[in-house]
């Protein structure tokens, strides 16, 4: 028990906000100390309005007194400076000052740093990987022109196949194709070439050859391949000319029949 | 290496001399390098092939030589020019009354064997010969007929090049790779394996495509045709390739939906491409 225990509950019952009776222990504690006991005196005749102080505090207990409210002012200073803030509060605290400067440093870093990222360096093993590359291609294409010039049937399929994984960009390769799609023996490597150059952009150089063979070719199936391809893929012009040039020859029937079917004369 | 050309003089034979005779050989060969793969190339204006694979180390021919008949002759054309040569100096015309045609069947067929190469050449045109080959199952197979009738190959393992113009073609318990070619027959291909080794595929002009893929093998097949029907009782779905290309400003965007139906069996593998113009086309499994 202490001093302040009994000020407490004295404040709190002139207060009214305490029902506790005093206890006798508090009472005890009270006769023991006579010191406490005026204090709570005073305390019970400030509370008071009326009748007006009878007589001054004596010195002690004023000093005591005035104590008493400093403490209990540092006290309340303590507790709002560790007052637990809620999440409105640190929200709001984040758009003070000094937090606004803080985050916009912190940007300022952010897009210093990606700016440099982004900044292209040029890689001196660049251009070898683009050197390696072509040779790459044109090793390819080698290979597939060897595959191509062999003597099986079955092995110049495969170079076909392999001349359009190489790409037809090669035009060594694409002369060899043109070659093949002229003069192979085979109805199959030539319809596999057609095929080739159908899953490949057509150049105009290689158009005007394909109108020629189109026009001379013996092999009905190959010509409706051919016709095929340039009625498809065929710029306008080469459409055009085709056309032209179909009109000027005696057509096998089934060609004849197939051009009508795929209203080729109709799309010029 | 040791070459051995055994070339057929039918006119040393007296016997063979009687006209419109039919003549029976036959023949073995040994190979240089028997223990290798051999190479087999048969040419013929006119005939019937047929090439079996065996588990022996030589080559069996039996060859039946048919002097054409008239009509014949005349529906194949003569080898003698229609026009003589610049510097030919023109024939005099002479008397022929009493005097009987002799059926001319020397230098008919031609058959060398080189390093393993076996050739069989038939040039002329005024005989048909048909012929029975045997071969090792390994061999490789190259048959060309220009005007002949059909040609069969049964249990050969290695790959196959057939090129013939009126017949029929018949493969039967074949690995492949195949390259088949003929006008307006049929082709009819029965698959005991499939090789990926190379690209196979199979054309006619009119004819059915007939073609049984084994159980396990794993192909892409790509089938082409204009007019006819594909009937497949294979459980892959074919479906239509299409080609796709744009513009690369992205002003003109164009979509080809066509070309070619494409299935793949058991995940897919090496290309057998079958293309007709009027034909139907058959896949079947076993």
């Amino acid at each position: 028990m202490k001093h302040q225990d009994v000020i407490n509950w004295k404040i709190n019952q002139l207060n009214q906000t305490c029902e506790q009776p005093l206890t006798a222990e508090m009472n005890d504690y009270i006769t023991a100390h006579p010191e406490l006991a005026e204090e709570l005196s005073l305390i019970e005749q400030f509370w008071q309005t009326e009748p007006p102080l009878s007589e001054r505090p004596a010195a002690s207990v004023r000093t005591h007194f005035y104590t008493m409210l400093a403490d209990e002012k540092q006290n309340l200073k303590l507790k709002q400076k560790n007052r637990i803030n809620t999440w409105f509060d640190t929200v709001i605290d984040w758009f003070t000052l000094p937090r606004l400067a803080q985050s916009f440093a912190l940007l300022a870093v952010f897009t210093l740093g990606l700016s440099i990222n982004d900044v292209e360096v040029i890689d001196p093993q660049d251009s070898s990987i683009a050197a390696l590359q072509q040779e790459v291609a044109s090793l390819s294409s080698l290979v597939a022109m060897s595959m191509l010039n062999r003597s099986s049937a079955s092995e110049r399929l495969s170079g076909v196949s392999f001349s359009l994984k190489a790409g037809l960009a090669d035009p060594n390769l694409t002369s060899t194709l043109l070659a093949l799609l002229e003069n192979d023996g085979s109805t199959a490597v030539r319809l596999a070439v057609i095929n080739a150059f159908a899953q490949s952009k057509i150049e105009s150089r290689i158009e005007d050859n394909l109108i020629s063979l189109t026009v001379n070719e013996k092999n009905p199936l190959v010509q409706i391949a051919l016709c095929r391809l340039l009625f498809s893929t065929g710029s306008q012009n080469a459409q055009s000319t085709l056309n032209s040039r179909l009109n000027t020859i005696n057509l096998n029937q089934d060609v004849s029949q197939y051009l009508l079917q795929i209203n080729a004369k109709n799309r010029i | 290496m040791k070459k051995v050309t055994l070339v057929l003089l039918l006119s040393l034979v007296p016997v063979f001399t009687i006209a419109a005779a039919q003549q029976e050989k036959q023949y073995s060969l040994e190979l240089s390098e028997p223990e290798k793969t051999m190479r087999l190339n048969v040419e013929l204006r006119n005939g019937n092939v047929i090439v079996e694979g065996y588990q022996g180390r030589t080559v069996e021919i039996m060859a039946k030589i048919n002097p054409l008949s008239e009509s014949e002759l005349k529906e194949v054309g003569s080898h003698r020019r229609e026009k003589p040569h610049i510097n030919q100096k023109v024939k005099k015309s002479r008397e022929k009354s009493g005097l009987k045609s002799i059926n001319n069947i020397s230098h008919s067929l031609e058959i060398q064997e080189y390093n393993n190469r076996v050739s069989i050449n038939s040039e002329r045109s005024s005989n048909q010969i048909d012929l029975i080959v045997k071969v090792p199952m390994s061999a490789q197979v190259e048959v060309s007929i220009y005007r002949g009738n059909e040609v069969r190959v049964n249990n050969i393992k290695g790959p196959i090049e057939i090129e013939t113009w009126k017949g029929d073609i018949y493969a039967n318990n074949i690995s492949g790779p195949i390259v088949a070619e003929t006008h307006q027959y049929a082709i009819e291909v029965v698959f005991s394996e499939f090789s990926d080794k190379s690209p196979s595929s199979l054309t006619t002009y009119g004819g059915d495509i007939d073609v049984t893929m084994p159980k396990k093998a794993a192909a892409k097949i790509n089938v082409q045709n204009y007019q006819g029907e594909i009937l497949s009782g294979l459980d892959s779905e074919f479906v239509a390739t299409e080609t796709i290309k744009r513009n690369k400003k992205g002003s003109k965007q164009e979509i080809i939906v066509g070309g070619q139906m494409t299935a793949d069996i058991n995940g897919g593998g090496q290309h057998i491409t079958l293309t007709t113009y009027s034909g139907d086309i058959l896949l079947r499994k076993p």
